[in-house]
């Protein structure tokens, strides 16, 4: 025993700095593309690398090394890249083996393990050959402060006294990869990496929630996010290549590979994949600011056989052109009237359509059964025209707003602007606004028939009086379909800038300015 | 949990060199 604890001490003695002449990476140097690692050179992400923390340590028989990097401009970092292993020489492996299956499959917090938080997790064990990845989103100071995890906190300490001494801020929401291989029949070394970004600095659309329960990003809540769902695959996409670049880099058996075959074909496979944020790109042109480029959607109704289309105010607000989209051609539109407080206008354009609505003259009721149809998304998902049923649930709009109901009906970013019909066809409101899934589910907003009528008849406009005959499924998809149309804003790069940087801004601004 | 990993083997292997009779199936037998 006293022999145990005098090769520890001494071991602890003489750890510092063991290996620091063979990895080139020491604290405060900085790298771009690669570091040195040993005999190997590690792959960096793109920009400039900053080692926030470098330490070595040996206990005679194990050793073991660890970088830290930080990628940051201004006082703010934007990504975080770690690479560490530990050597254990083939030195007790009785005792090394348990240990790591504990750490990696029944850790509290975090492991090899499929947990609520992680987006995707892949691993292979087989005997003493661990190999893992996992894809997630972090809490940034829950994980710099670990509340949960008080046993743990220590590991952080040095990147706090970094972020601290260098007065630097972080992201609140990070998109994280973790990579773990050991394979004691290629190299009996625990090897671990991780790659950790603020998804904002990336193109991905602002955060709402900063928690990691609430987060857009969570498992349990990306579903009603769409644009930042599409984010985290393409992040998945990114780092498990990452991953495979390090299994090469580390000799990973054939056998102990991962397989992302089913992830890598997304990108060939899924359209959704060509919107990608564009910002991760620094040799990316910059586009001039008064380059005018379509910028949000929206979606309108005809209300008559001359062009004549009912939208909202914020869909056409500040845009230099509002194009429709019909039957394949885009026409510009031009704008008649608009009503900014009760978020309503009507626009022309030079289209017979086939179909046009006809207005309710009366106003929904309690639990009256409607259809809202329009372009939820932008045609991201399709370029069919949606269509969602649902009931009145409330006479009211957000905050005691009578010029507005509140529905079950489905309506997303991109709906804006569009009708809601009752079984005869005839418009009864407008859809307008939604509360956040986050907030409450299923709490969605229209303009009355009413308000419209109201703002149509102070600017000199008719609409055809309505049918008092209920209409078939069929009738209404025909209706749905002929008399709706999706509305593309165009505006200026400085513009979209400059309302994106409002968070009050309604537009459905396409993903890629976000 | 590189780290963590790091810190339970080597207080593992303190605690095995105090010889505490509990924990004796995990440590290195021999050391």
């Amino acid at each position: 025993m006293k022999k145990l604890l005098g090769i520890v001490i001494l071991g602890l003695l003489l750890s510092v700095n063991a290996n620091s002449a063979t990895t080139k990476i020491r604290t405060g140097s900085l790298h771009e593309d690669h570091f040195k690692w040993k005999h190997k050179k590690i792959s960096l992400p793109p920009g400039n690398w900053e080692t926030i923390e470098k330490w070595d340590w040996s206990l005679g028989f194990w050793t073991a090394t660890d970088a830290n990097l930080a990628r940051h401009s201004d006082n703010y970092v934007d990504a975080f890249y770690s690479f560490g292993e530990i050597d254990f020489m083939g030195r007790y492996q009785g005792y090394i083996a348990p240990q790591i299956d504990e750490i990696l499959y029944s850790g509290e917090h975090d492991g090899c393990y499929q947990r609520p938080e992680y987006t995707l997790l892949k691993s292979f064990k087989k005997g003493k050959v661990h190999n893992c990845f996992r894809a997630r989103h972090i809490e940034v100071d829950k994980v710099l402060h670990r509340p949960d995890d008080a046993e743990s906190k220590w590991t952080s300490a040095v990147l706090r006294k970094w972020i601290r001494d260098r007065n630097m801020s972080t992201p609140k929401i990070m998109l994280c990869a973790k990579g773990v291989y050991y394979a004691p029949v290629v190299r009996d070394t625990y090897y671990a990496w991780s790659y950790c970004i603020d998804p904002e600095k990336f193109g991905a659309t602002k955060n709402k929630f900063f928690a990691e329960e609430s987060s857009e990003y969570h498992p349990s809540n990306i579903n009603n996010f769409p644009d930042k769902k599409e984010f985290m695959n393409n992040w998945i996409i990114t780092t498990t290549k990452m991953h495979q670049q390090i299994e090469l880099t580390l000799k990973a058996k054939e056998h102990h590979k991962l397989d992302f075959s089913q992830i890598a074909k997304k990108p060939k496979d899924n359209k959704i994949k060509k919107t990608q944020p564009k910002k991760t790109d620094p040799t990316e042109p910059i586009l001039d600011d008064n380059k005018i480029i379509a910028a949000a959607s929206g979606t309108g109704f005809f209300v008559s056989d001359t062009g004549h289309i009912v939208t909202n105010h914020h869909v056409i607000d500040q845009c230099k052109a509002v194009k429709v989209n019909y039957k394949g051609d885009e026409i510009e539109a031009k704008t008649l009237a608009i009503d900014k407080t009760n978020d309503l206008a009507i626009i022309k354009a030079k289209i017979n359509p086939a179909k046009f609505y006809a207005v309710s003259n009366e106003d929904v009721s309690l639990l009256q059964d409607i259809i809202v149809a329009g372009f939820p998304l932008g045609k991201k998902v399709s370029a069919a025209i949606k269509t969602h049923k649902g009931s009145v649930t409330a006479l009211a709009g957000y905050g005691d707003n009578y010029s507005n109901f509140q529905t079950d009906a489905t309506i997303n970013q991109g709906n804006s602007g569009g009708p809601v019909i009752d079984q005869k066809g005839n418009i009864v409101g407008i859809a307008v606004a939604l509360i956040s899934a986050e907030a409450g589910q299923n709490i969605f907003f229209a303009v009355k028939s009413s308000t419209l009528k109201t703002f149509a008849n102070s600017n000199g406009i008719s609409f055809l009086p309505p049918s008092n005959t209920e209409k078939s499924n069929i009738e209404l998809g025909k209706l749905l379909t002929e008399g709706t149309v999706f509305l593309e804003c165009w505006m200026t790069v400085a513009k979209i800038k400059q309302l994106i940087a409002q968070e009050e801004n309604k537009k459905a601004f396409y993903s890629e300015h976000k | 949990m590189m780290k963590k990993l790091l810190g339970i083997l080597v207080l593992g292997f303190l605690w095995c060199g105090t010889a505490n009779a509990e924990y004796k199936d995990n440590c290195v037998n021999g050391v």
